[in-house]
């Protein structure tokens, strides 16, 4: 399993894609990413779009590699999150490490990891569609825009709100 | 080698039952004018024509043979049967469509046969200018000749390649594919399924590289027209507003404030888009919650000192290591639970992600969402100046132009369409040209990145199939092939764009116009200036150039040559077109006299024929009482005027 790419992202991006400084496809797929990872959506690429861009990358490409654990760590926290379990639970945080993480894959995430990740990537595409009137034409202008939006729905969202630390 | 249209003979199709003769007692004239109003079945001569010449109809479907029968009637065979002289030898080419079940058949007849035999067979000598591809050089509507200098159309490209048969070298390439794949189809059962997945994706690779040469080849003509007419507005532009000096000074240094914002808009961007590629940056809550997400793993005690792997080892001891016997109760009790220890590498990852989150997100001087914001803010004020910028550019030019003119401003406004455009082809060819990605796939544009997945799919097509050798062999014998092409292309281009260029001096002697250069259109120097009349012109001068090389010579037959010319333009054209040819056959209608007959019987100095066509209908009716005395054919279905009087007084209202 690899990152899998809605053809309507890219079409959606269209405009602004390889228009610096958003320069790869992994680009779009980590904005999406962050959004369905803010606001908790997920769902699944094929059941929203008919083209698929199959595997366009195995791994983290160079500019996110020092930060391809934050996302593996953001992802156990969404997933756990969606469960209703809190990080003070110990055998249901174990269990979602092994379901999520495969210290061999070169993305350290397992087959099931990776479909969360693309999962949460095109519901993060759903909630920008749905936010945004139109498909972006100027990147500085999308930005400003993008940014406020993931930072308005992780304010917005308990799972990105710690509560106080749980006792020990 | 000198082909001649002498006649047809046409009976049970769409157009009128006729027998034409265009020679007046043997002599056949350099011009004939066939008039046929519309809907007298002008479309199904030519069609007939063409057919009759490359011997297409043979492959023709059944409800095309069928849609030539005329409607109404139940007659099961239609004829046409086409009398060209070559050499001044007859050459008789006859199809015959049977509208019962729909086939075409054909027969020839000539000196050579010894008469009339069964099937399409012209002399080999004759073949080669009978191609389809050759045919519709020299048989062809009004509006191919303009289109010959039309960037966007490859007709003058295809010309060339189709006169000295370069598509012979593409047929061949074509047939070592063939030959290639048709070793390659010949496989195990085991390998048919990856066999099939692989052959139908070099198809699909083949068909998008032939999408994406095409496209190419398209755009860059396009581009190239698209920056001759932007230097010229720009200077144009220039030229009008270039008195204007001290509008101009603020316009530059406007301009500059413009370039100096966008950079720092660009800058900001990066910055920003930088930090955004930062979780832990991008939202403040990403950051809290890895923080928390540590400690907690901290609390949790995760990754634990005990890894899963020391319960499974337990597991296959005897006595747990308090001394006591292990039961099969215990052993499942301590399987469950060790299936909730992680591996020893799978708590490294745990460890590796608690280090990321002290170094990236703890570690004091590490970037925080708070530089995100500040950076947002920076290139929201560097939009903002942008934008000042811009507007402040745009009233200047909008002074400079409001000084102007209107043409001035219609410049400008074209300027703007064609500077778009440009960036769009310039896009387009780019990525087109550009280097592979590892990023592409099969729907990618990039032709070098399409050309190498196929080579990669062939490839593999020849590994499982066992034909590496031969696969080499083709993949050699096509790029000699494809270099051989584009050599030849290059070389006969330079040659033929010499001769056109001597034979405009002679047929422009008066106002010479010059071709710069043919790619896949035929370019004029400062083709702005040219008027149509001009253009079209060189468009036929290229094309006869072209079809009358050495010692060959072939009739032009245009549809409707005048038909979307002004009365202006016809009338230069009309005196240009005999002089270019030695047969010239135009079926025209009655509206495209005015300006254009004249002229041309003047140059074609009375060698010309006149023949006015009609089917009998409600509609022709009133038209029977007014034929005249002599050279008048009727058949059952059509009438058949010769001569110039009738010519010229013909009229049909629905025409005007």
């Amino acid at each position: 399993m690899a990152f899998r790419l809605r053809q309507d992202v890219e079409d959606w991006f269209s405009q602004i894609h390889k228009q610096k400084p958003i320069e790869t496809k992994f680009d779009l797929y980590y904005l999406c990413l962050m959004l369905g990872l803010a606001t908790g959506r997920s769902s699944q690429p094929s059941a929203r779009c008919a083209t698929i861009s199959e595997g366009f990358v195995d791994n983290f490409v160079m500019a996110y590699r020092p930060y391809q654990r934050l996302i593996v760590g953001l992802l156990l926290k969404a997933e756990l999150s969606s469960l209703g379990v809190g990080l003070e639970e110990s055998d249901f945080v174990r269990k979602k490490l092994l379901e999520l993480v495969d210290p061999t894959a070169p993305t350290n995430l397992t087959e099931a990891g990776m479909t969360k990740l693309n999962e949460y990537a095109s519901g993060g595409f759903d909630y920008l569609t749905e936010k945004m009137e139109s498909k972006p034409y100027h990147v500085e202008e999308f930005l400003q825009t993008y940014a406020q939006l993931v930072r308005d729905a992780a304010a917005g969202s308990d799972t990105w709100t710690p509560a106080t630390p749980a006792s020990t | 080698m000198i082909i001649q249209l002498a006649g047809w003979t046409s009976k049970g199709l769409r157009c009128p039952d006729i027998d034409l003769t265009l020679g007046n007692g043997g002599a056949i004239p350099i011009v004939s004018l066939l008039q046929m109003p519309n809907g007298t079945g002008k479309t199904t001569t030519l069609t007939m024509l063409r057919a009759a010449m490359t011997g297409e109809a043979s492959t023709w479907p059944a409800d095309r043979v069928r849609a030539l029968r005329r409607p109404g009637e139940t007659t099961d065979q239609g004829q046409f049967a086409l009398h060209l002289a070559i050499d001044g030898k007859p050459l008789t080419l006859e199809v015959r469509l049977n509208f019962e079940d729909g086939t075409a058949s054909y027969r020839t007849s000539s000196p050579g046969l010894g008469g009339l035999v069964p099937g399409w067979k012209p002399p080999q000598e004759v073949q080669r200018f009978f191609d389809d591809r050759f045919v519709k050089l020299f048989v062809f509507d009004g509006e191919f000749a303009d289109r010959l200098l039309q960037p966007g159309y490859s007709e003058a490209g295809q010309a060339i390649d189709a006169l000295f048969q370069l598509y012979l070298l593409e047929e061949v390439q074509a047939k070592t594919q063939e030959i290639w794949e048709k070793a390659a189809s010949t496989k195990g059962a085991k390998t048919e399924t990856g066999l099939t997945m692989y052959q139908n994706k070099a198809s699909r690779l083949a068909t998008r590289i032939a999408k994406a040469e095409k496209a190419l080849q398209e755009a860059t003509s396009k581009l190239a027209s698209t920056n001759a007419a932007i230097t010229e507005l720009e200077q144009k532009i220039q030229d009008r507003i270039g008195a204007q000096e001290e509008l101009r000074a603020k316009l530059d240094a406007a301009r500059e404030r413009e370039m100096a914002a966008e950079n720092d808009v660009n800058a900001c961007a990066a910055t920003v888009m930088g930090y955004i590629r930062q979780p832990h940056v991008l939202a403040a809550g990403f950051a809290t919650s890895l923080v928390h997400m540590k400690n907690q793993l901290d609390r949790l005690k995760l990754p634990a000192s005990t890894s899963s792997q020391f319960f499974i080892e337990l597991l296959q001891e005897d006595n747990c290591i308090c001394g006591r016997p292990l039961d099969d109760n215990t052993r499942d009790v301590l399987k469950q639970r060790a299936a909730l220890y992680l591996a020893e590498d799978t708590s490294g990852v745990l460890n590796t992600l608690k280090g990321d989150i002290d170094n990236n997100i703890e570690k004091p001087g590490a970037a925080t969402s708070k530089d995100l914001t500040t950076s947002l803010e920076e290139l929201g004020k560097a939009v903002v100046e942008k934008a000042t910028a811009t507007t402040a550019v745009r009233a200047l030019r909008q002074k400079l132009i409001d000084q102007g003119d209107e043409e001035l401003r219609k410049n400008e406004e074209e300027l703007n369409e064609r500077v778009k455009e440009r960036e769009l082809l310039t896009s387009l060819i780019g990525e087109i040209n550009r280097a592979p990605s590892i990023n592409d796939d099969e729907n990618t544009k990039c032709l070098k990145s399409l050309r190498a997945q196929l080579l990669e799919v062939q490839k593999k097509v020849a590994e499982i199939t066992g034909t590496i050798e031969l696969r080499q062999k083709v993949s050699i014998i096509q790029q000699i092939l494809t270099d051989a092409l584009a050599d030849a292309r290059q070389r006969l281009r330079t040659v033929i764009l010499q001769e056109v260029n001597d034979r405009l001096r002679k047929v422009l002697y008066r106002d010479p116009l010059e071709v710069a250069s043919i790619d896949s259109c035929v370019r004029l120097k400062a083709q702005e200036g040219a008027s149509v009349g001009q253009t079209l012109t060189v468009g036929y001068v290229f094309l006869t150039t072209l079809l009358n090389r050495g010692q060959h010579q072939v009739p032009l037959v245009i549809d409707s040559p005048a038909n979307p010319l002004s009365i202006e333009v016809r009338r230069e054209v009309g005196k240009i077109i005999p002089s270019l040819c030695k047969q010239f056959v135009a079926f025209t209608i009655s509206s495209e006299r005015a300006g254009f007959v004249r002229p041309l019987a003047e140059t074609a100095n009375g060698s010309i024929g006149y023949f006015t066509l009609f089917r009998k209908t409600p509609g022709t009716a009133p038209l029977m009482s007014s034929l005249p005395q002599q050279g008048v054919t009727q058949t059952e279905s059509g009438v058949l005027v010769t001569g110039k009087e009738y010519f010229e007084k013909f009229d049909l209202e629905e025409e005007a």
